[in-house]
Parts: C-alpha cells; sequence; structure tokens
C-alpha cells in the first residue's frame, strides 16, 4: 500500500464517521494534488455547494463520496514523488564574533515530507539556525548542501520559504494580495482565481479573504501567511515559532495543517520549525533538534548517535507531587532511583531502562503517592530542558 | 472595465498591474491633455503688447505652481501604491530581465508624471503657431522685418556690411565701397551720408539668419536705390494691412508714410516714424534736441513721455511676431527640454529604485556617506587645485562599486556595504559617460597642443576634437542609452545579489 492508498484509507474513514471538518481539508489537500485546473474548479463547486447546504447531510455525505472518488481516480494515475533529500548541512557553524554567541556544528538532513522541529530556549540559535538554513546568513563554517536544482542565489531563495516571527504588514485586500503572489509564481490567469479560493479555504479563511492585515488577529495572519507560503511551492518551508500567537487548539490544528502540507503523497515539502511548544512540535515533527547555547542535542536519532544524543533507555518521568523530595527519594529508591530533581514546581525522576512507566504508575499506587500530573518525557527533548 | 482590465493585469502581468500602470497612465494622460488645453488657451497673443509693459503672465506662475504641485503629488500617490508590494524583497520569482522592466516602466512613469509643465508649455508653442502657417508668417515676418527699416531704429555703423549680401544678391561688389575714415559711405558708386535712410538697420526675426537679413535689407535699399517708389508703398501698405487686421493703431497711412520717409535721392531729410504712440522718455543731459516736429514731451503721473507724431504698431508688431517665428523656428520644447526632462526622469527613477532594490536604510546611509564623500574630495580638490580630482573620485567611486557588487555575488560571504554601494552607483550611474567624455575632450586637447581661443583653421587641425565638442549635446542621448544598457546587466546582478545572505 503506498503513501497515497493509506492516505486515502484515512479519508475514506473521516467520511465514514462523518467528520466532515477534516475531510473537506483533506479534499482541497488532494485537489491541489492533481494540479490540475478541471478538478480546482469541481472543487471550489463543492465547497460553494457546502456553504449552503450545511444542513443537509445526507447529500453532502454523497457528495463528498462522490468527489473523493473523482479526486482518487486522477490521482492513482499519478506517479507517487520519491522522498528525496531536501537539505543536508555538515559542521555547520555561524559565528558572530569572538565571545559573542556562536551556533554549530550543526548536522541535519531534511528529506521531502519530513518535519523537522527546532526547540530550545530563547537566545540558543533556533532563529540564527533557520536564517542559515534559508539563505539569510552565511556559514562561518561548515557546508549546507541543497539537492534541488537552481540557477543562482536568488533562484534557490524562491524556494526556501522562510516566515519570520514578525512578518511584514500586508496592504490591501488580502484576496489580492494571494492573487499576486500565485500570478508571480506563474498560476496561469485562468486557474489563478480559483486556487486562491480554494487555498483560502483549506486554511478557514474564507470569511477574512477581502480584511485588511489591521483588521485580523495575529492567529489569522499566520494563516495568511501559510496560504501565501502553500501558493509559492516552496521546496522547504522554514518557519520561525508558528505557533507563539496561537491559542491550544489552533496550534494543534496549524500544525496538523502542516503534517498534511508535507506529507502530501505527490508534493511533499520539507519544513522546519522552531517553537516553544515542545510536546506539541515532537507529536508532528520527524526530527527535533534541540539548542542549547548553540550546540545541537538531537531526539529520536537513528543512526550515528552522537555524546549528544538520547541512547541511553532510562526512563525519565516528570511529575508534579505534594511529598516533598525527600519523602520521594525514600519511595523510590528501592527501585533503583537514579536521580530525583526539583525543577521549577515539577520532579524529574530517573530509572534505569529495567523500570517501565507501567512500573513507575505501580510505585505511585502502591506507595499511595499523591500525583496531580506525570509525563514520560524519556524520548522528549524536555530532558534537555531540565537536566 | 477599468476595474476588470486592472483584473487581468493581475493575473497576467503582475510587476505592471503592481506598479498601477493603467492607473498611472489614465491619470497622466488626462493631466497632460488639461495642460496642454490651458496651455492652447493660454497661448493666445495680445497684439496690443509691446514688451515695454510685459511683465510675466500671471496665469503662467500659477500653472507652473499647480503642475509642479500635481507632479509631486501624483508621484507620492503612485509610490503609495507601488510600494504595497515589492516582489523582489520577498524573493518571489523573477526572470534576468524583470528588475530592468521595473526599472523601465519607473523611467517612463515618472517621465509622463513629471511633465506636464512641457505639455503646458507645448500648447502654448501649438497656439502660437496656429495662427499662421510657417509660409504665412515668414512671409509677414519679412514685410515686417522689411517694414522697419522705415521705422524708428538703429543705423549701421561705418562699416559696410552691405557687401557681403550685395554679392548675395548679384550686385557688383566692386560698386560697393566701406570707408572708416569718411563722413560718408558709398553704395553702388553713390555716397551717402551716415544720416541716411540707406544706412538704416531693419528688425530681425529668428525666422531669419545674418545672411537672409542682409538680402532682405538689400532689397529696400535697391528700391531705393533706383527709385522705386511703387515696391517701397506696397511695402508699406502689407505691413499696415497686417497692424490693421491687429486693429493696432497708427498715424499714418501708406502714402503719408512714403511722403515722410522718401527723400530720393541722398534720403537725409525724412522724418522719424515713431515704432509706437508714446514712450518712456529719459533726458540724458547729453544736449541732444527733441525735434518738435516728430514728437512732443509730456508729462503723466510725474513720468516723462514722448509722443510721436508719426507712429506705427512696430514694437508690437515685433514683440508678438517674433514669438509667431520662434514658436514655429524656434520652439521652447526641442531636444534640449527632452534632454532636461529624460534626464530629471533617470534621476528620479534610479533614486526609485534604488530604493525598491536595497532599503530607506541604505539610501539614507547612502545620502549620507556621499554627502561627507563630497566635503572630503571639495577639500582634496582645493589642495590639489585641480578640477580633474573630483571628477577622478567619482570615476573611481562608480567602477569602484561595480567592482565590489561583481566580488561580493561571487564570494557569497555577506552582503556587506553592497546595499549602500549599489545605491550609489545606481545614483552616480548617469554621470559615467559625461566625465568620460570630459576627460577624453581634455586629454585630446592637452595632447594635440588645441588652443582654445584660436578660431581660425581648428576645425581643419583639429578635426577629431571638434567633432567630440560639437557631439557633445549627442552624446547626452547616447549616455541615456548607455545608462540603459548597463542597467540591462546591472538589474541581472542585482537580482543575484538580493539573493546572497544579509550578514
Amino acid at each position: 500500500m503506498n503513501e497515497f492508498q493509506k492516505q486515502f484509507e484515512e479519508l475514506q474513514n473521516f467520511l465514514k464517521f462523518e467528520d466532515y471538518s477534516i475531510l473537506t481539508k483533506r479534499i482541497i489537500d488532494l485537489t491541489l494534488d492533481t494540479e490540475d485546473v478541471s478538478h480546482y474548479k469541481k472543487t471550489n463547486d463543492f465547497l460553494n455547494w457546502l456553504d449552503r447546504n450545511e444542513e443537509n447531510n445526507f447529500e453532502k455525505k454523497e457528495k463528498f463520496a462522490s468527489v473523493l472518488n473523482e479526486l482518487h481516480q486522477t490521482l492513482s494515475q499519478k506517479p507517487i514523488a520519491e522522498r528525496k533529500v531536501l537539505v543536508s548541512a555538515s559542521k555547520l557553524e555561524k559565528s558572530y564574533g569572538i565571545s559573542r554567541f556562536g551556533l554549530g556544528p550543526i548536522n541535519l538532513e531534511l528529506r521531502q515530507g519530513e518535519i523537522l522541529g527546532l526547540v530550545g530556549e530563547n537566545g540558543n540559535g533556533k532563529t540564527t539556525l533557520l536564517r542559515l538554513l534559508c539563505g539569510d546568513l552565511f556559514a562561518t563554517n561548515g557546508t549546507i548542501k541543497y539537492n534541488f536544482d537552481y540557477q543562482d542565489l536568488y533562484d534557490l531563495r524562491t524556494q526556501l520559504v522562510y516566515i519570520p516571527q514578525r512578518t511584514d504588514t500586508w496592504y490591501g485586500s488580502m484576496f489580492e494580495n494571494l492573487q499576486f503572489t500565485a500570478s508571480c509564481y506563474g498560476y496561469l490567469p485562468e486557474e489563478n482565481e480559483v486556487i486562491v479560493e480554494l487555498i483560502i479555504a483549506r486554511l478557514g479563511l474564507r470569511k477574512f479573504r477581502n480584511h485588511s492585515w489591521k483588521s485580523l488577529s495575529s492567529g489569522y495572519k499566520m494563516r495568511f501567511e501559510l496560504a501565501r507560503m502553500l501558493l509559492r511551492k516552496p521546496k522547504i518551508l522554514l518557519i520561525d515559532e508558528p505557533l507563539a500567537n496561537l491559542d491550544i487548539l489552533a496550534q494543534q490544528t496549524v500544525l496538523e495543517d502542516f503534517k498534511s502540507i508535507a506529507k502530501s503523497a505527490f508534493r511533499p515539502i520539507g519544513i522546519v520549525l522552531s517553537s516553544q511548544q515542545l510536546y506539541e512540535v515532537e507529536k508532528t515533527s520527524d526530527q527535533v533538534i534541540f539548542l542549547k547555547q548553540g550546540k545541537q542535542k538531537n531526539l529520536h536519532e537513528k543512526e550515528n548517535a552522537t555524546d549528544d544524543s538520547i541512547t541511553d533507555k532510562q526512563l525519565v518521568i516528570e511529575f508534579e507531587s505534594a511529598f516533598n523530595q525527600k519523602q520521594l527519594g525514600d519511595l523510590f529508591d528501592p527501585f533503583g532511583m537514579i536521580s530525583l530533581q526539583f525543577n521549577g514546581g515539577t520532579y524529574i525522576v530517573t530509572f534505569p531502562d529495567t523500570v517501565s512507566v507501567t512500573n513507575f504508575m505501580e510505585i505511585i499506587i502502591q506507595k499511595n503517592i499523591p500525583v496531580t500530573y506525570f509525563r514520560n518525557i524519556s524520548n522528549s527533548t524536555r530532558r534537555f530542558f531540565v537536566s | 472595465m477599468f476595474k476588470n482590465f486592472q483584473k487581468q493585469l493581475l493575473l497576467k502581468h503582475p510587476l505592471v498591474w503592481n506598479l498601477k500602470i493603467i492607473p498611472l497612465t489614465t491619470l497622466a494622460i488626462a493631466l497632460h491633455i488639461v495642460f496642454l488645453i490651458l496651455g492652447y488657451f493660454n497661448g493666445q497673443l495680445n497684439f496690443t503688447e509691446t514688451g515695454n509693459e510685459y511683465t510675466g503672465n500671471g496665469a503662467d506662475v500659477t500653472i507652473i505652481f499647480f503642475a509642479v504641485l500635481i507632479s509631486i503629488l501624483s508621484i507620492i500617490l503612485w509610490c503609495v501604491y507601488y510600494f504595497k508590494n515589492n516582489g523582489l524583497k520577498s524573493f518571489y520569482p523573477k526572470n534576468n530581465f524583470s528588475l530592468f522592466k521595473e526599472w523601465l516602466l519607473i523611467f517612463i512613469g515618472f517621465f509622463f508624471l513629471s511633465t506636464f509643465l512641457v505639455s503646458y508649455y507645448y500648447g502654448k508653442e501649438v497656439r502660437v503657431r496656429d495662427y499662421y502657417t510657417l509660409e504665412e508668417a515668414q512671409k509677414r515676418c519679412k514685410t515686417l522685418s522689411q517694414g522697419s527699416f522705415f521705422v524708428d531704429g538703429s543705423y549701421s555703423n561705418n562699416y559696410d556690411d552691405g557687401a557681403e549680401a550685395a554679392e548675395a544678391v548679384g550686385v557688383d561688389t566692386a560698386t560697393t565701397v566701406a570707408s572708416n575714415t569718411k563722413d560718408y559711405f558709398t553704395y553702388r558708386g553713390r555716397n551717402y551720408s551716415y544720416n541716411s535712410l540707406m544706412n538704416k538697420n531693419l528688425n530681425s526675426y529668428s525666422f531669419f539668419d545674418y545672411e537672409k537679413d542682409s538680402i532682405h535689407k538689400e532689397e529696400v535699399k535697391t528700391w531705393l536705390y533706383n527709385n522705386d517708389k511703387k515696391a517701397i508703398q506696397n511695402l508699406f501698405k502689407n505691413y499696415l494691412a497686417i497692424a490693421n487686421e491687429h486693429k493696432l493703431k497708427s498715424s499714418v497711412d501708406a502714402n503719408k508714410w512714403l511722403n515722410l520717409i522718401y527723400d530720393y535721392p541722398t534720403f537725409t531729410n525724412f522724418k522719424t516714424i515713431g515704432s509706437e504712440e508714446k514712450d518712456y522718455y529719459y533726458n540724458n543731459n547729453d544736449g541732444s534736441v527733441i525735434d518738435t516736429t516728430e514728437c512732443y514731451i509730456a508729462f503723466e503721473n510725474n513720468e516723462q513721455y514722448k509722443y510721436y507724431k508719426f507712429y506705427l504698431p512696430e514694437k508690437a508688431l515685433q514683440f508678438n511676431y517674433s514669438k509667431i517665428a520662434d514658436a514655429h523656428n524656434k520652439p521652447d520644447i526641442d531636444s534640449e527640454t527632452l534632454a532636461i526632462v529624460l534626464y530629471i526622469a533617470l534621476g528620479l527613477s534610479l533614486l526609485l529604485f534604488s530604493f525598491r532594490v536595497t532599503s530607506g536604510k541604505s539610501w539614507l546611509i547612502a545620502i549620507v556617506s556621499l554627502g561627507v564623500l563630497n566635503i572630503l574630495i571639495g577639500i582634496l580638490s582645493a589642495i590639489a587645485s585641480s578640477e580633474y580630482v573630483y571628477l577622478t573620485v567619482v570615476l573611481s567611486l562608480i567602477v569602484g562599486c561595480f567592482i565590489y557588487l561583481l566580488v561580493k555575488n561571487n564570494q557569497n560571504k555577506g552582503k556587506g556595504f553592497t546595499a549602500v554601494t549599489n545605491t550609489i552607483l545606481l545614483w552616480t550611474l548617469p554621470s559615467f559617460g559625461p566625465i568620460v567624455y570630459y576627460f577624453v575632450l581634455e586629454i585630446s586637447k592637452a595632447v594635440s597642443d588645441y588652443n582654445e581661443y584660436a578660431y581660425a583653421g581648428r576645425a581643419i587641425e583639429f578635426p577629431k576634437i571638434e567633432w567630440l565638442k560639437d557631439a557633445g549635446f549627442i552624446l547626452l542621448f547616447v549616455n541615456i542609452i548607455f545608462v540603459i544598457l548597463v542597467l540591462l546587466f546591472l538589474s541581472k546582478k542585482l537580482k543575484q545579489w538580493r539573493g546572497i545572505a544579509e550578514s
């Protein structure tokens, strides 16, 4: 079963359980994958029909099924894209001069369809690494290799879309701005309007199409940036703190959007994003790089693990308890506790790999330890924050 | 329709849409038409005007003010819309020539938005030209010029300028003798007093060069010499017909005019015909006596005026027909005006283009840097006491900025100061050609012992230098083509430069 078939099966489940909200988004993604204006138009007509027939559940299901089938027919003929390496960086360093901040060495490799999360405290080099990868900064040492064709550096940067934390103001209507981008990126006049409509719908911006930039909340501004990014068809999307101004629900939606955009079976892209939202990023990312004082620590390191990566199998649990450190230490010690740290209201306890999460829960119950919250951070960069 | 057109541009030509070419062109065309019409209506001649009382047209001043104001406002308005999107800074795909295309469109935009005054003056000139066809205007100016021979005016000096003209019309020059020592001059074997009408000058119009004027004068003198009263009377009739057509007052008719001036064969005893009814009278206290048979002095509002008993509207006719002749023959809106306007548009377009390509910050730093550099070069020039120092530094600056751009593009180790140097390069680029021209000319003169003040034989002795000097004005236009060609190449390099890392 190829990637598309897996995705299609997932969509059929959405249909089966009438999860129309996510299904609509994924239908738009598939429509964009067809790169065929006739499908763009059909899906747009369907979206307009949906607007008018919100309550017509029976016909709605039929229509969804019909659109899905048509898309399936077209896309089944289309070759699945290979997951090629997009960019690889080797011993990448950026120095801002003696006794000032320095980033690196960084080693990374990003493939099509992958999301790379950059995490770390403020001022540890996340933005610097993003700017290095998008060509906005040059590396003091090391190399960055882009594995796709480009004529010159300008041409390269047209294919690397970098969305900074503070974006520039858009002037005029949002819709016109997106049409301008589509036009600059070579969309044909007959597909321009319809593709902009689709992308606006994809990001839930139909109501805001004629709004001005100033009247939008920062969350919607980010969504418009993403809409523009989609029109730009980047090879790599580099995005700095996309979750910073979003509520928790919007964060999950945006991350889910990233995932489906990156993992398109036909037009996969690479995404590098930085964030402080550790657990959310870890859930979405294929790789996570933790940066501390410019140094790289990898999570999910598959091969060639370095000293900095998490290679041991220790069990690390973060939890909150009314007990003090001595009480907890006494209770955990008999189970081979390696360390117990108190960290800003939470405890971090480390056990050897012989202890599992289930064992930990058994200890809690057995010893009647009052716990209000706990999380297994053995495979989370959270370990680096607290260590 | 207008909106639909804009939409089509947005879909098919985003750069043109972003430059707001359609609203800009529509606005510019409408304003040019308005100023052309204003010019046409304001170009009407007042044939009673003599130039004495002419102190400038009040409407002209107002219209110039508004033309400049509207130019500035429309440029600001255009920039506000144009600045909304910058595809280059957002790294939108661009081909190698799209930056050049953008600059060219800005250049054309500035050309149209900064030339409302030109349309106004062109409208005025068209109105003045419309009075008479070229042939008719020339015919009338010839009549007026020859008629002015018999109206109060200057006399030739002792030098006889008729010989050359006589030769031109086929008169035997051997019979025309110039004399600097006698109190008479000889014309075709006859002696005439310097006070004789035969020694009178005529008023010229821009249609006629020195040779043409001499021919016209010779024609009149031949009529007098041959006692051809009929021809002269005919001239007067034609002259007065023109004056009457414009309802201008004269105190004589053709016959009276002839009687007052005609004194064959010496032409010494004649009455002065005033060029207007009254004129300011200035008592020079030089002992000159007013001939009361010809004029009288009157006081009006504490001013002294000389009233002529016999007068013609020569001053008014000359003042207005000179304008007609100039409008046909040497219009204000000519290649020189075009060169000025083109260079203004070029300068403005490069100012705006540099801002678009680099940034406002680099733009300001470039201004300050150039200011400081100018002071330093000024001091250096003063110390060296050489005019070449300044130009050499400017030339080196242009070449240096250009090389720095190429080097940085190849290195890809950050932009360095290129944002500022690129701005300076764009600003100073139009001066490259003229400075090189100046140096080539000066070096050519220096190596060939060229004497600036020895006019005779220079064209034969130094043909290349003379050619260079004559070609100076044409080279101004060639320089614009040179700038366009350089920008064609430079815009490609600037696009590449945009792609290199900031730091």
